[in-house]
């Protein structure tokens, strides 16, 4: 009996123990949701109607969502994205689902997809230019019932620019608007960083790629692709590389001796037009030489205290 | 002395000599949205500037003008990339819901979310961050957003400062590509705007696709006089595929 009783409450305590021990349920609601296509590019007449699919696919749990039409700009330094209503454009954007009836939300199983289309309508009295437009599906989590709670509306979006032209005509007015290596004269070991960023000065959003090449004075060289981009007209963009890396272009690491060029050469209008811009840095085994110096007034040092 | 000298020498001399045989990682040029052939360059190696009014671009496909004048436009996607694959991209996001729960018992409480970014056929992303609206209780008292500690450098929703003092709701995040928010102790306040409005850039670039994660870190400390009630925040994440 007297074992039964330690037994019972020995097992209390535990129970005690672990029920203060555990978090309180959340019910933490899982995203998991992918958009196609990523991107679209439209190049339009005025007086022309045009339907758009996309599709969502929903691979967590059933999921509320919005779709949503929004217009875009981005900052000059990409501090930030603005995202407007798109009620004030002279094109006329509707989202519709399959029967043709507009949507304001539905409702995605687990493992479903759901089509959403898009209708583009651009009437004859439509000004020609771009219009930087983003679809979006927004997730409508629930607020939790607690003293201090959040929620994280989830928004995947996808770009589409729209170009409205009568003739099918655009304008590419690029200009390479920085070119620069932060710092002329490197330790053979540093990173030496890169930045390349395009303006686009047109009407219309520009395509740019092109190359990097680097020299260097022993007659080694090497070229590294900038990746294709666009660059929305009147704005600014980095333009990068696979070595890539923050707010800079490329950061070439190795081992760098003497003088090496650097020249960027960047392709737009389907390579029509080519910008080309050069410069230079010097780089030379500074910590190996202290180092060489320093060791071998210590090993003399030595070498004098022995004799 | 001579041997310092020598010393040196030797030590240059071995550099110079192993830097000959160095090469830097070599690659063809090419790019898929062009194909460069000197004949139709403009070649301008002095000037920075170019324009051209030019027809509609071949990026867009074989035929594109002629479909262009006959049906009214023409489009594309996955325009920036050579993946053979269908593009997507694909958001997962671990915690959408957060509780503050130590924050009423010790004042202060953090809260984590990790983002998952997928896709092909997009070179870049872009992902940023809102409030949509401001922590209130149904009274309509409000949990300001941070100024960090620093009274004469406050941070702001594109600077990160230290915080480990001041009241408010900010957030740290690591893995992003903006400068001084993945420091130890560095947040900002969120732009709070509404539906529409300014959303500010947590990370703008390519994935390292061993490690596709962004980590956020929110943080609520409320005033001790802050009116009873039960207060909530909405924050909006998005994520975009590169424009």
């Amino acid at each position: 009996m007297k074992i039964f009783r330690i037994f019972t409450s020995f097992t209390l305590l535990i129970f005690a123990c672990v029920s203060l021990k555990l978090p309180y349920y959340v019910n933490a609601q899982q995203i998991d949701l992918a958009v196609v296509p990523p991107t679209l590019e439209v190049l339009i007449k005025p007086d022309t109607r045009v339907l758009i699919q996309y599709t969502i696919t929903n691979r967590a749990d059933s999921i509320g969502l919005k779709p949503l039409i929004k217009t875009f700009s981005i900052a000059k330094k990409l501090e930030y994205v603005e995202y407007e209503s798109v009620e004030k454009l002279p094109i006329k954007l509707s989202l519709v689902d399959e029967n043709s009836e507009t949507v304001d939300a539905f409702t995605i199983a687990k493992g479903g997809t759901k089509k959403i289309f898009l209708l583009l309508d651009v009437p004859s009295t439509a000004t020609e230019g771009d219009y930087n437009l983003s679809f979006m599906v927004e997730t409508q989590p629930e607020f939790l019932d607690k003293q201090y709670s959040a929620r994280i509306k989830s928004q995947v979006a996808s770009p589409l620019l729209v170009t409205v032209t009568k003739t099918g005509k655009t304008q590419v007015r690029g200009a390479i608007s920085v070119f620069e290596i932060s710092g002329k004269l490197f330790d053979s070991f540093d990173p030496i960083p890169v930045t390349l960023r395009l303006k686009n000065r047109g009407k219309n959003v520009l395509n740019a790629g092109g190359a990097l090449t680097v020299r260097g004075s022993l007659g080694e060289s090497a070229i590294y692709p900038v990746k294709n981009q666009n660059v929305l007209s009147n704005s600014e963009k980095l333009l990068t590389t696979k070595l890539a890396e923050g707010d800079r272009t490329a950061i070439f690491k190795g081992f760098f001796i003497g003088r090496y060029g650097v020249s960027a050469s960047v392709v737009l209008a389907d390579g029509t037009v080519q910008l080309n811009r050069s410069t230079s840095f010097f780089a030379f085994p500074f910590k190996i030489i202290l180092f060489g110096v320093l060791g071998s007034f210590v090993g003399i040092m030595l070498l004098r205290k022995r004799r | 002395m001579k041997w310092v000298w020598f010393s040196t020498l030797l030590v240059i001399a071995g550099l110079v000599m192993s830097a000959k045989g160095a090469s830097v990682d070599a690659q063809q040029f090419k790019s898929p949205g062009y194909k460069i052939e000197s004949g139709t360059l403009i070649l301008q190696p002095e000037l920075d500037q170019s324009s051209a009014n030019y027809d509609v671009p071949a990026s867009f496909g074989q035929d594109s003008k002629k479909k262009f004048d006959e049906v009214g436009y023409v489009a594309i996607g996955n325009k920036n990339t050579d993946s053979s694959e269908r593009p997507f991209i694909r958001l997962k996001l671990d915690k959408s819901q957060l509780v503050f729960d130590s924050a009423e018992v010790s004042g202060e409480s953090m809260q984590k979310s990790s983002i998952g970014l997928l896709g092909t056929g997009s070179a870049n992303f872009l992902v940023s961050l809102h409030q949509q609206e401001q922590f209130k209780n149904s009274f309509g008292a409000t949990i300001q957003p941070t100024n960090c500690d620093n009274e004469s450098s406050k941070c702001t929703p594109i600077l990160g400062q230290i915080w480990k003092k001041a009241y408010g709701f900010g957030y740290r995040a690591t893995g992003v590509t903006i400068k001084g928010l993945s420091k130890e102790s560095f947040f900002r306040p969120f732009f709070i705007t509404g539906p529409e409005g300014r959303s500010a850039v947590l990370f703008y670039g390519e994935l390292d696709k061993k490690r596709p994660v962004l980590n956020l870190q929110f943080k609520l400390r409320p005033q001790p006089q802050t009116q009873t009630g039960i207060y909530k925040g909405t924050v909006v994440l998005t994520v975009s595929a590169d424009y």
